[in-house]
């Protein structure tokens, strides 16, 4: 039991530091969002996963020995005791009470925090969705309101019904098929529910602000979100249309607030007006599948590990003379779970009733388990690298990264203000000539 | 028109109240007869639907013998305001989720973001 807590508290200690400069260097491309959601979650999901699982663990275990306290107490703290006072005298019910307790109130408070912070946000939510029908005029389209205001914009509000708002000024702003496909951008995503992934994962970060794998999280699913529901509006209408909506957007009016959202719409941006290839989606794919089947593995591989370690233990022990006879003339309470636990249980039983198997083999065995992880995280996170710059090569030739990359450079010098639009025009159309006579001779 | 729903009932009386001149404040008698004009529509269900308007806080109302006269609390374009503030400002300090198209950005930013935009505009024309 203590092996599997051990195994999964590490598997999950090991995703907090490795998973978000993993993930971010996978899903910033954007090849498939979609993917790159499930794998953020799966991330996120395991984490929170194995903490609930130790948690719950350890309160059965507290609860399942409560008849044999010292089984527990012993397996537990009788190490503890005797190296630190060499006194075995601490009642063991109030400590497993102590324990049961911290752990029972820690997920209570816990998953109430999460409960308050998403039923918050629905009701915030459903509230403004409600009070938006009654404010705004009814077009025709279902659940579209417009609402006059100056600034141009366009969201969605989940609710019961749903609204997508469109301000008067976003409505000059766009034509007919702009509108349409922001339309089917906002549809996407209300028919995805993607309000409740953000507000789950925005309430888990609110919980617990410190956890970068959590709050980055909660970022990059947001704007994967708005990734996959780009690709849903652009198949519907074109990538087109919808660029040309998010352009008119933009220039229409801008607000103040918010700096790192102009990189997120800039990416999008690019992606609709080039489509990443085929073969860059593939491969992100694949990296993606096996960062997602790693994870789920992950868990179970860092249990069956420890619970593994646990049982070569127990033949070592067994050769031991002293602790044979000292399991056979065991009192009472570790006897009858000598009978009735697996063989797991009483090797670790074994291991505390012997005097040298103490902190030293303890701390020999957790550390080649860290050492082992360590390793598996290295291998993944290569491997991760090198699918990573296999699908970011350009697949171009030579000729044309050259050209695209001369390009960039000019546009970042004109988007900077270095150059102005004749400057930028003239030396672009240079560079094309250049470009095309270097291919033609 | 057909109504749908409570929520449409309650958006085509705000939208009938906040359109009428508001004074002397309305009655439910009154509503009823402007909407029952237009279809079929049961006089408890505009009364019900009002008092539910009052308990939400959009419409104030007062008793004037033995019925009650009621006017909007706010007009549409302060709760327009409201809205739009809460929408776009991040407004009041608990979030509201909402998918915007395009992320509320600041103006220096925007002026980067739109020559860049430009180029791909162009890029696309092409």
């Amino acid at each position: 039991m203590i092996s599997v807590v051990v195994g999964l508290l590490l598997y999950s200690m090991a995703m907090l530091v490795a998973a978000p400069p993993l993930l971010r260097a996978l899903t910033s491309s954007g090849n498939a969002p979609r993917l790159g959601v499930v794998t953020w979650l799966s991330a996120i999901g395991t984490v929170v996963g194995s903490w609930l699982a130790t948690a719950a663990m350890v309160i059965v275990e507290v609860i399942s020995h409560w008849t044999h306290p010292r089984t527990v107490a012993a397996s537990c703290l009788a190490r503890l005791q005797r190296t630190i006072s060499g006194d075995a005298g601490i009642a063991p019910q109030i400590t497993l009470v102590v324990i049961a307790a911290a752990f029972t109130v820690a997920v209570a408070i816990i998953g109430m925090r999460l409960a308050a912070a998403v039923l918050g946000m629905r009701a915030r939510a459903h509230e403004h969705a409600r009070a938006v029908r009654l404010v705004g005029r009814h077009t025709g389209e279902a659940n579209v309101v417009m609402v006059d205001a100056a600034k141009a914009a366009a969201y969605c509000v989940a609710g019961r019904p749903p609204a997508i708002v469109v301000t008067s000024a976003a409505r000059a702003a766009l034509d007919d098929r702009q509108l349409a496909a922001v339309l089917a951008h906002e549809r996407a995503h209300l028919a995805g529910h993607h309000a409740v992934i953000v507000s789950a994962l925005r309430a888990l970060a609110a919980v617990f602000p410190r956890l970068s794998l959590i709050t980055e999280g909660a970022q990059q699913v947001s704007r994967l979100l708005e990734m996959c529901a780009d690709d849903v509006a652009a198949r519907r209408h074109s990538s087109r249309a919808l660029l040309s909506g998010l352009i008119a957007l933009c220039t229409a009016a801008p607000a103040e607030a918010l700096a790192a959202a102009d990189l997120a719409v800039l990416a999008r941006a690019e992606r609709l007006a080039t489509p990443p290839a085929g073969s860059a989606k593939v491969k992100t794919r694949a990296a993606l599948t096996s960062v997602v089947a790693i994870m789920a593995a992950g868990p179970l591989i860092a249990v069956a590990d420890c619970i593994r370690r646990s049982h070569v233990w127990g033949p070592g022990m067994r050769a031991d003379p002293h602790t044979t006879v000292g399991l056979i003339a065991a009192p009472s309470p570790s006897k009858a779970l000598g009978h009735s636990a697996s063989g797991k249980v009483v090797s670790m039983m074994m291991m505390m009733d012997d005097g040298h198997w103490g902190w030293g083999s303890w701390l020999l065995t957790t550390g080649t388990t860290i050492v082992f992880w360590a390793l598996v995280i290295t291998a993944v996170v290569l491997l991760a690298r090198y699918l990573l710059s296999l699908s970011q090569r350009p697949t171009g030739t030579p000729r044309a990264a050259g050209a695209s990359n001369a390009e960039q450079v000019l546009a970042e010098r004109y988007a900077r203000g270095e150059i102005d639009d004749e400057e930028y025009q003239r030396r672009l159309g240079l560079l094309r000539q250049n470009m095309a006579s270097t291919t033609t001779t | 028109m057909r109504i749908r729903g409570f929520g449409e009932l309650e958006a085509v009386i705000m939208d009938r109240i906040w359109s009428r001149d508001s004074t002397p404040p309305t009655t439910v008698r009154e509503l009823f007869e402007e909407l029952a004009a237009e279809r079929t529509i049961a006089y408890t269900t505009v009364m019900s639907t009002m008092d539910n308007l009052h308990t939400k806080g959009w419409l104030a109302r007062e008793r004037d013998g033995k019925a009650y006269r009621y006017w909007p609390t706010l007009s549409r374009e302060q709760h327009s305001a409201r809205l739009m503030r809460e929408a776009l400002d991040g407004g009041g300090s608990p979030e509201v989720v909402l998918q915007h198209f395009v992320e509320q950005i600041g103006a220096e930013e925007s002026e980067r973001l739109r020559s860049v935009l430009r180029r791909l505009a162009q890029g696309t024309t092409r």
